[in-house]
């Protein structure tokens, strides 16, 4: 089975500018060459804090940033080598949820615009657009008395179910969710959290899902990327990176959630990390998290590989040996 | 296709019933005051010029030589000029040269900033820097001093005032325009429209220029008033609207030399 | 002993040309000192409305009743300078946005001195400085020597929280009011600053007042936890209780609806709360929340507004059923 997405070595570099003549000084990788595969049906967690290139990566996959270097196949063809009127089409089978739902739907334009403008402007469903756009929202979980409301009558889990119809309008195969209930309450991320996975084995699509909660990433996600600072970590199944997590940054990271129940909180060792996050622009030599790490060694100096034991993938010289 | 949500959401105001509409534009605008009485004023005063063939009380360039020049009186409200002309009428036939010169230069300026406005902003780089320093360049020029030449060079018609005015006014509404677009830019919409496979020209005319309706509305408010303060001091100064067109400006200019000398 | 916050029949009624809103309702609550309270809720359930309120911090079309007594005085209709008094010195606030908090045109020192010296005129330049760096120390900050002269754009975002926390209770007070403290940080930065937020409540033996829509956070923080929604508390428990023998619907929903990161079986969809909050303006009739409830009593829930029900000591629910079913379910 071939997958139906292949992301190889993608690499996002940005200028950085200084003096007076803003003349380039240097570079900072905001993703540094991530490897990605992702099989239909299949929900892929990308995980990380502020700053790791999470979003960067989402973005490379739909198009809204251009990679640097590396590629994107999409059932084995690669899009990042076309342009124009082939990409865009190329591009329907891969789409986008933002994160904020308030800001992600043009508030001048009713819910039905926004839902059947993928289908004008690909010609799809032509003299039908707006009986697509009621079946699309029936879809998500919306009655079509929303169709000619705007965004800003409608709630936030709502409008959050307009921009999955929206996505959905072009019957993509890969999904990229980044941040997709962040901004809602938690009885309401409960309502999208149900609806993607429905959605997901109705329609038997792959999910890219780009979040820094690890509970949610942990309850939507058959495999988990976990990002620091541009790399990929730790890259396994979910139930091993929760069980077994080998990374010391991913250990951290686990043990910062904070978990609702009491007990547990009180007989918890938390592992707090000691500093900031280093700056992208001037990150320590060798392994980027040696600076905070707790069992950084000399070996640390150089950069670890993602190796490969057992499907379990980890980038550190001094991980537990399974 | 099946609702994957056993009960279907209901908006939060239609849970309790009402289903409510977004208030049209002339609700929200009538709602507001000063706006309406601002549109009445604007209203009476365009009837009243471009109708004036009906409301003005004596017909255009009537002329009363033995009346002459009187103050203003219950028969000629305004008073009437040397050649026992009434002023009030003068005005009203003044005007329609003088609102229809700044209605066209407000909406030619506009669409060229908003044009140049959104490009720039919406492109950035090097297009936005070239714009911008365009405008800028528009900015240190002395706007009368250039106008009075180029009419010179144009000579004074209505049609090159309109020319010459537009291509000295879309700065302004540029430099709006462009600052919103950047803004406007950086929402997540926009990024949406990308994604559904828009193309530029697309998301500009689908999404940027719909959320600038407003602030364009307001500058062709404004221009008209601006245009009609500049068409009229470059009639006064003698480079716009030659006599015999009357406009407000050479009207303005020809009192001038009224102003101040006590009533005969 | 003596509570440090004691707020009894809270109202906060706004005023619109459309007629009144009831925003807050009867809200009571109080602080022991050195206890930790955790208020939780989701947005529009009036949570950083209460604070705000007590604060003396609401517009000008905001009619307040009820009472807010701070160490036994009352603040509400308090005059602007006793008030004026009270924040910053005996009352400190932790807002979520500390890089709006802090003053960009002066040193995060500066800043913390300021603080200490509109209380306190007494101390010397020399002795504030000190004072800066002991507590920018005891927050985490590292270097706090060298960091006392950046500015707040030179600290990372969590380093601003927590040199607000140092500037909020450089005057030992007796109560700290942190607004969603952690929201915007990210989890590992959460957990330092929750930390230390710990260890200076320990340290100075203030009360803290948590506002947080995150019940982990809660767990791991709060002595005890008020449950908001739609501008009432619907339930009032000691933290174990609430998690563990949880009697209002509204929080059981809440709790079921969460994915958790300890959860054992994934395959099953998480519970949702049917519906939505209403917005105080059309709140429906009896309990807020019975049209979402799934065990509503047709006739009772829909007519009736609940009493606060005692579930168990120290334990209360404003639910019908609780009522019926006699304490905790």
């Amino acid at each position: 089975m071939t997958s139906v997405l292949d992301v190889r070595h993608l690499v996002k570099e940005y200028p950085v500018r200084s003096g007076v003549l803003r003349r380039v000084t240097g570079s900072v990788k905001a993703v540094n060459g991530i490897s990605l595969t992702l099989e239909r049906g299949r929900t892929l967690g990308l995980v990380g804090e502020t700053g790791c290139g999470k979003s960067t990566v989402g973005r490379c996959l739909v198009g809204l940033i251009e990679p640097t270097s590396g590629s994107v196949l999409l059932d084995g063809v690669d899009v990042s080598a076309m342009s124009g009127r082939e990409l865009r089409a190329a591009r329907r089978r891969i789409q986008l949820v933002f994160q904020d739902p308030y800001a992600s739907l043009d508030p001048r334009q009713s819910v039905e615009a926004i839902v059947s403008e993928p289908l004008r402007l690909h010609g799809l469903a032509r003299g039908s657009e707006s009986a697509r756009a009621a079946a699309l929202l029936d879809l998500v979980g919306l009655s079509s008395s929303v169709l000619q409301q705007y965004p800003h009558e409608l709630s936030g889990g709502q409008r959050q179910r307009v921009g999955i119809a929206r996505a959905l309008a072009l019957e993509p195969e890969v999904m990229v969710l980044d941040e997709p209930v962040s901004a809602l309450d938690v009885s309401v991320q409960a309502g999208i959290l149900n609806l993607l996975e429905e959605l997901q084995r109705e329609l038997n699509l792959a999910y890219v899902f780009i979040a820094h909660d690890l509970s949610v990433v942990r309850h939507v996600s058959h495999e988990v990327a976990v990002m620091y600072l541009g790399r990929i970590v730790e890259y396994v199944d979910a139930d091993t990176l929760y069980s077994a997590p080998q990374h010391p940054y991913t250990q951290a990271l686990l043990s910062a959630v904070p978990l609702p129940d009491p007990r547990a909180e009180r007989s918890r060792k938390r592992i707090l990390l000691e500093g900031d996050l280093p700056s992208p622009i001037d990150l320590p030599t060798g392994c980027a998290f040696r600076s905070r790490c707790w069992k950084a060694t000399d070996v640390c100096s150089s950069i670890p590989e993602l190796r490969t034991t057992d499907y379990h993938a980890v980038a550190c010289h001094n991980a537990d040996q399974v | 296709m099946a609702s994957p949500e056993p009960s279907p959401t209901s908006a939060p105001a239609s849970a309790s019933g009402a289903t409510v509409k977004r208030p049209g534009f002339w609700r929200r605008f009538s709602r507001h005051r000063l706006a309406v009485l601002g549109a009445v004023i604007l209203a009476l005063l365009a009837i009243a010029c471009y109708g004036a063939a009906f409301v003005a009380p004596f017909p255009q360039d009537q002329q009363d030589l033995l009346l002459g020049p009187v103050p203003p009186s219950a028969e000629h409200w305004l008073g009437t000029d040397e050649l026992g002309r009434d002023y009030l009428s003068e005005i009203l036939y003044a005007g329609q040269l003088s609102l229809s010169l700044a209605i066209a230069v407000a909406l030619i300026s506009t669409a060229i900033g908003v044009f140049v406005g959104a490009v720039a902003g919406y492109r950035g780089g090097w297009v936005d820097d070239v714009f911008m320093r365009i405008t800028d360049l528009f900015l240190v020029v002395p706007a009368i001093a250039l106008l009075a030449l180029a009419l010179q060079g144009l000579g004074p018609s209505p049609v090159s005032i309109v020319i010459v005015l537009s291509l000295l006014g879309w700065t302004y509404i540029a430099r709006v325009v462009r600052g919103q677009v950047v803004s406007l830019r950086e929402r997540e919409f926009i990024d949406a429209a990308r994604v559904i496979g828009a193309t530029h020209q697309q998301v500009l005319m689908r999404h940027v220029l719909p959320n600038l309706s407003g602030v364009i509305a307001v500058n062709v408010a404004l221009a008209v008033a601006g245009a009609i303060i500049v068409e009229s001091t470059l009639s006064f100064l003698g480079f716009g609207v030659q006599p015999p067109q009357s406009s407000w400006g050479n009207m303005l200019s020809q009192a001038s030399g009224l102003i101040g000398t006590p009533k005969v | 002993m003596n509570p440090v916050l004691e707020v009894e029949d809270l109202c906060v009624t706004f005023r619109y040309r459309e007629g009144d809103v009831a925003a807050l309702r009867n809200v009571s609550f109080r602080i022991d000192p050195s206890e930790s309270l955790g208020v939780v809720g989701e947005s529009g359930s009036g949570k950083s409305l209460a604070c705000s309120a007590i604060m003396g911090l609401l517009p000008a079309n905001a009619t307040v009743t009820g009472s807010v007594r701070f160490l036994g005085q009352e603040l509400l209709g308090a005059s602007e300078s006793t008030l004026r008094d009270l924040r910053g010195r005996r009352l400190a606030i932790i807002s979520q946005d500390a890089l709006t908090a802090l003053n960009p045109v002066h040193t995060v020192g500066k800043q913390i001195s300021e603080a200490i010296h509109v209380h306190d005129s007494s101390r010397s330049r020399a002795e504030l400085r000190d004072r800066a760096i002991e507590l920018l120390d005891l927050v985490g900050i590292p270097q706090a020597s060298a960091r006392v002269d950046n500015y707040p754009h030179e600290f990372s975002g969590g380093m601003r929280q927590r040199a607000l926390i140092a500037m909020s209770v450089a005057n030992e007070p007796d109560l700290i009011i942190a607004d969603e403290p952690t929201t915007a940080l990210d989890v590992t930065v959460q957990a330092q600053v929750l930390d230390v937020l710990k260890r200076i409540q320990d340290r100075t033996d203030s009360a803290l007042m948590l506002i947080t829509h995150d019940l982990g956070v809660v767990a791991g923080v709060a002595d005890r936890v008020l449950v908001m929604y739609s501008g009432s508390v619907v339930e009032e428990a000691s933290v174990d209780d609430l998690f563990y023998e949880t009697s209002h619907p509204y929080t059981r929903g809440l709790l079921a609806s969460l994915p958790r990161l300890d959860a054992r079986d994934r395959s099953q969809p998480l519970y949702r709360i049917p519906g939505f909050q209403p917005s105080p303006a059309d709140r429906p009739a009896g309990c807020a929340f019975h049209p979402r409830c799934d065990v509503v009593v047709a006739g009772l829930c829909d007519v009736e507004l609940p009493l606060s029900i005692v579930a168990g000591p120290g334990h209360t629910a404003r639910c019908h059923r609780v009522a019926i079913d006699g304490g905790a379910s």
